[in-house]
C-alpha cells in the first residue's frame, strides 16, 4: 500500500478532529486573504483617486478630511470658503484649470454634489453620457452606481434631503435627473452631479432669503500649470485666514501610511494567529498519534521502515494544511465577493473578489512548510516506537 | 531456509543478567512446516522474532534466506522482513481505519495485485464477499484469515506464526491451523509456527520442543 | 531522512517569510534596493534584495545643478551626464504622485518653498524623480537617497509639468 494511500485513510479515519485543524487554518488563511484584497482596492482606489487635480482648497481643519470628502465622497464637509476664494484662484496665473464645487444634500444616502460639468471631461476625457449633461438649476446627472443601487432613470423626479440620508426633505425644490455618467471606476460613480448654485437657491428658498449667484464654496479643485505654480499656490491660500490648500497626492500618501499601520497590524495578528493553528494542528496529530500507536507498532513488525512511518505523519500535517490554506484562499474570495457591495455602497471601495495574487501561493507553500514543521514532533514520537512493545507479553 | 548459530538472547536489567535463550544449532529447510512449542517462558516467542530480525540476539548468528540478519543496518532488517517474510500475530492487529482488503495490501509496498489476484485470495480463505469490510464488521476466525492472508499474498518465501490460533475457541482453532497449512502448502512457502497448544502442534510434518532446543533452560534454571 | 524533513521545513518557512516581507510595506521604508555605497556583503539575502547593477553610479550634489548664478539652464556637468545612473541625496517636497509613481526631491526639508516667488517662474534646484516601485512610493520626512537615470532640460515631461531636471527608473533608500 502506498504512502499515499495510507496516510490518506488514516487522515479519513480521524476526520473530525483533523477538519477542525484544518478549518483553524482556514480562517486565518481566509481573513489574511481579504485584507490584502481590501487594502489592495484601497491603494488603487486611493491612488486614481484625485484625477489630475493636485490641488484642493477648501475650510481649514483636516487635510485628510479635506481630501476624503472632496474625492471620495465620504464624510462631511465641515465648513465653506467664501466665493471670492475661487475668485482668486480662477483670475490667477498659477492655475491651468479649476472647479468650485458646492455639497451638502444627499439623496438615498448618495452626495449632491454642484460643480462645472467640465469637472468630468478635465478629470476623464469626452463623456458618454446616457441623456443630456446638466444645464439649468435642478438638472441633475447621476453617477452610474446611484443609478444602479437607486433605479433612478432619465426623467425621473426627486427630492433631496439635508444632511444625512433620513433628514428632512426639501419640499420646495424639486431635481430632475437628466443624465446618467458611464461608469469611472472612481468614487465619482457614487455621486449625483448638478449646478453649482443648487445650495444656494435651497436655501433661498428656505430662509426667504434673496438668492445668491455667489454663494459659499465646499471645494476648489485645481489643475496647476506647472509645479512651481502649484507650489505657490498652495503657500498663497495657507496663508489666508479660514482657508487651507492640500496637496492631493501627498494627503492620499499619508492615507495609504494609515492603511499600510492597519495592515501590519492584521499581518502580526494573522502571523500570531497562524502559530496558535500551527499549535492546534501538533496537538490534533499528537493526539491522533497516541491512538495509533499500535498501529504503528504493528507496521513496523511487518517491515515498513521507521521513514515510511514518519514520512506518512509528515505527509499528514502537509496535507492539513495544505488543504486548509487552499480552502482558506478561496473562502477569502468568497468572503470578498458577498462584503464588497455593501463596503461599496458605504465608502465608495470596489474590492475586486476575484483577483488571485502571487502571493497566495507563497501562502501555501508557508503553510505546508508550517504543518511539516509542527509534525515534527508527533513524526519523532512515532520514529522512537519499538515494535516490541505490541508482542511482549 | 533457516540456520540459526549459537543463538543467545540476555535480558540485562538493574545490574543483573537473565539468560532466556541459548540455542546451539538449527536448521529449517525451505518449504518445511514447522511447530515450535514449549509452555510459557521457554523463549519460543523470542526465537521465532530473531528469525524475523525484529529483535537483536546478543550473540551468535541468524541466516535466513542466504542472508545473515546480525549484519544488516536496523532498516535494511526492517526492508529484508517485509520482503522475505510474512507475520501472523496471536491479536491478528488489523488496522480498525482499513477494509480487509486494505489490510492485505499493507504487506505489499510495491506489488501490485490485479482485482482477479485479490478474488482469489480471499476465496481461498472463504471471505471473497467481505473483502470490503472493515475489520469490527468481522469475526475473530474472519479477522484471523485476513491476516494470514496478509502474510500470504505477497512473494516473501517464509510464514513465521505466534501462537496464531491463541484467541480462538478449539473448533474454530482447529480448523484455522488447517487453513493456515494449507495455504503455506499449496503456495509452497516455509512455515514456521509457535505454539502452546501440543495437540495443534502434532498436526505438523514437524515439531520442535524449546526444552530440547534451549540450552540454557538445562541446568536447573 | 531527518536531515531533508528539516531543510524542506525550513525552506517554506523561508518562503513564507520572503511572502510576509513582500507584502508588508511600513510606513517609512519602502522595499529597495542596496545604493552603491552600501556594502555589498550585508545584502540580506532572505529578504530577497536584488544586487544592484554592475554599472557606474556618478554621485552628484546640488551644487552640480546649476553652473554659478545662471539659472536659466542646466549645468554643463550635469548635460554631459545625461543618460547616466547617478546618485544623490536630498528631501521629498510635498508635492508627490502615487499613481504615476513621481515625487519631487529638494535640497532641504520644509514645506515652505523658498525660492518661490511671487513674479513669473524661474528654474530651482528641484528635480522629479520618477521611481521604479510605484506600488512602494509613500511620503517620507526623512532624507532619502535616490539613484537613477538622470535627464536635463526644459521640457514637458511624462507627469504632464514643465521640468528641468529629471531622474527615470530611479531607487530610493530613507536614510537613518
Amino acid at each position: 500500500m502506498s504512502l499515499w494511500r495510507l496516510t490518506w485513510k488514516n487522515m479519513w479515519h480521524e476526520r473530525s478532529l483533523l477538519l477542525l485543524a484544518m478549518s483553524t487554518v482556514a480562517l486565518v488563511t481566509a481573513l489574511l486573504v481579504f485584507v490584502q484584497l481590501a487594502s489592495d482596492e484601497i491603494e488603487e482606489s486611493a491612488k486614481r483617486g484625485y484625477g489630475p487635480y493636485e490641488l484642493v482648497i477648501g475650510h481649514e481643519g483636516s487635510p485628510l478630511s479635506l481630501v476624503l470628502h472632496t474625492f471620495y465622497h465620504v464624510g462631511e464637509p465641515l465648513g465653506n470658503v467664501p466665493y471670492e476664494v475661487y475668485e482668486y484662484v480662477a483670475r490667477s496665473p498659477w492655475k491651468d484649470v479649476a472647479y468650485p464645487m458646492t455639497r451638502g444634500d444627499s439623496y438615498d444616502g448618495f452626495p449632491l454634489i454642484g460643480t462645472d460639468v467640465n469637472y468630468f471631461k478635465t478629470r476623464y476625457g469626452a463623456l458618454a453620457i446616457e441623456g443630456a449633461t446638466y444645464e439649468q438649476t435642478g438638472d441633475v446627472v447621476i453617477g452610474s452606481h446611484v443609478a444602479r443601487a437607486t433605479g433612478l432613470t432619465v426623467g425621473d423626479t426627486f427630492y433631496a434631503s439635508h444632511g444625512a440620508a433620513d433628514g428632512h426633505a426639501h419640499d420646495e425644490m424639486p431635481f430632475t435627473v437628466t443624465g446618467i455618467l458611464p461608469p469611472f471606476g472612481t468614487a465619482d460613480d457614487r455621486a449625483l452631479w448638478t449646478t453649482l448654485d443648487y445650495a444656494w437657491h435651497v436655501h433661498a428658498e428656505e430662509s426667504d432669503e434673496e438668492e445668491l449667484t455667489e454663494g459659499p464654496i465646499t471645494s476648489i479643485v485645481v489643475v496647476p500649470s506647472g509645479l512651481m505654480e502649484l507650489q505657490q499656490l498652495e503657500q498663497m491660500m495657507n496663508e489666508r485666514d479660514g482657508v487651507q490648500a492640500v496637496y492631493s497626492g501627498k494627503t492620499a500618501s499619508e492615507l495609504l501610511s494609515v492603511v499600510d499601520q492597519g495592515r501590519a497590524f492584521v499581518y502580526v495578528v494573522t502571523v500570531v494567529s497562524f502559530v496558535i493553528a500551527g499549535l492546534s494542528i501538533m496537538l490534533a496529530l499528537l493526539a491522533v498519534g497516541a491512538s495509533r500507536a499500535k498501529d504503528i507498532a504493528l507496521l513496523r513488525l511487518l517491515g515498513r521502515s521507521r521513514s515510511f512511518i514518519t514520512r506518512s505523519i509528515v505527509l499528514e500535517g502537509a496535507l492539513v494544511t495544505g488543504i486548509g490554506s487552499l480552502v482558506g484562499i478561496v473562502g477569502g474570495h468568497v468572503i470578498a465577493a458577498f462584503v464588497s457591495p455593501v463596503i461599496y455602497d458605504r465608502f465608495g471601495i470596489a474590492i475586486d473578489a476575484w483577483t488571485f495574487q502571487p502571493m497566495e501561493s507563497l501562502l501555501v507553500i508557508g503553510s505546508i512548510g508550517v504543518g511539516m514543521l509542527v509534525s515534527f514532533v508527533p513524526a519523532r514520537r512515532a520514529y522512537r516506537v519499538d515494535p516490541l512493545t505490541l508482542i511482549e507479553r | 531456509m533457516i540456520t540459526v548459530q549459537q543463538l543467545k538472547k540476555v535480558y540485562e536489567s538493574g545490574g543483573e543478567s537473565d539468560l532466556v535463550l541459548s540455542v546451539a544449532s538449527l536448521h529449517i529447510k525451505e518449504g518445511e512446516r514447522v511447530a515450535i512449542t514449549g509452555t510459557s517462558g521457554s523463549g519460543k516467542s523470542t526465537l521465532l522474532h530473531m528469525m524475523s530480525g525484529v529483535m537483536e540476539p546478543t550473540e551468535g548468528s541468524v541466516v535466513v534466506a542466504g542472508t545473515e540478519l546480525t549484519s544488516l543496518r536496523p532498516a535494511a532488517r526492517d526492508a529484508f522482513r517485509l520482503a522475505t517474510i510474512g507475520y501472523i500475530f496471536q491479536d491478528f492487529h488489523l488496522l480498525p481505519s482499513l477494509t480487509a482488503e486494505e489490510n492485505v495490501r499493507l504487506a505489499l509496498p510495491t506489488e501490485h495485485l490485479s482485482d482477479e489476484q485479490v478474488n482469489r485470495a480471499f476465496q481461498s480463505v472463504g471471505l471473497a464477499h467481505r473483502r470490503h469490510a472493515k475489520p469490527h464488521e468481522l469475526s475473530r476466525g474472519q479477522q484471523q484469515r485476513v491476516a494470514f492472508l496478509r502474510a500470504l499474498v505477497s512473494e516473501a518465501p517464509l510464514i513465521l506464526a505466534d501462537e496464531p490460533t491463541g484467541s480462538l475457541d478449539a473448533k474454530t482453532a482447529r480448523a484455522t491451523m488447517e487453513l493456515l497449512q494449507d495455504l503455506c502448502r499449496v503456495r509452497g512457502k516455509t512455515l514456521v509456527c509457535v505454539t502452546h497448544d501440543e495437540a495443534l502442534a502434532a498436526t505438523f510434518p514437524r515439531q520442535l520442543r524449546m526444552e530440547t532446543l534451549n540450552d540454557a533452560l538445562k541446568g536447573g534454571a | 531522512m531527518k536531515r531533508s524533513f528539516i531543510l524542506i521545513s525550513f525552506i517554506a518557512l523561508l518562503s513564507g517569510c520572503q511572502l510576509a516581507n513582500s507584502v508588508d510595506r511600513p510606513p517609512d521604508e519602502p522595499e529597495s534596493e542596496s545604493v552603491v555605497e552600501r556594502d555589498r556583503s550585508s545584502e540580506r539575502v532572505a529578504f530577497g534584495t536584488k544586487a544592484a547593477t554592475a554599472e557606474t553610479v556618478h554621485p552628484i550634489t546640488w551644487d552640480d545643478f546649476f553652473d554659478g548664478d545662471d539659472v536659466t539652464e542646466p549645468s554643463e556637468r550635469l548635460k554631459a551626464l545625461r543618460g547616466e545612473t547617478v546618485t544623490l541625496t536630498g528631501w521629498m517636497g510635498e508635492v508627490l504622485n502615487l499613481g504615476q509613481g513621481w515625487f519631487l526631491l529638494i535640497p532641504a526639508p520644509g514645506a515652505d518653498c523658498p525660492f518661490c516667488s511671487e513674479d513669473g517662474q524661474f528654474w530651482n534646484k528641484i528635480m522629479i524623480v520618477f521611481v521604479e516601485e510605484p506600488s512602494a512610493l509613500r511620503y517620507t520626512k526623512e532624507q532619502v537617497q535616490v539613484t537613477g537615470r538622470i535627464d536635463v532640460g526644459i521640457k514637458v515631461d511624462e507627469s504632464n509639468y514643465k521640468t528641468m531636471f529629471r531622474l527615470y527608473d530611479a531607487q530610493f533608500d530613507v536614510l537613518p
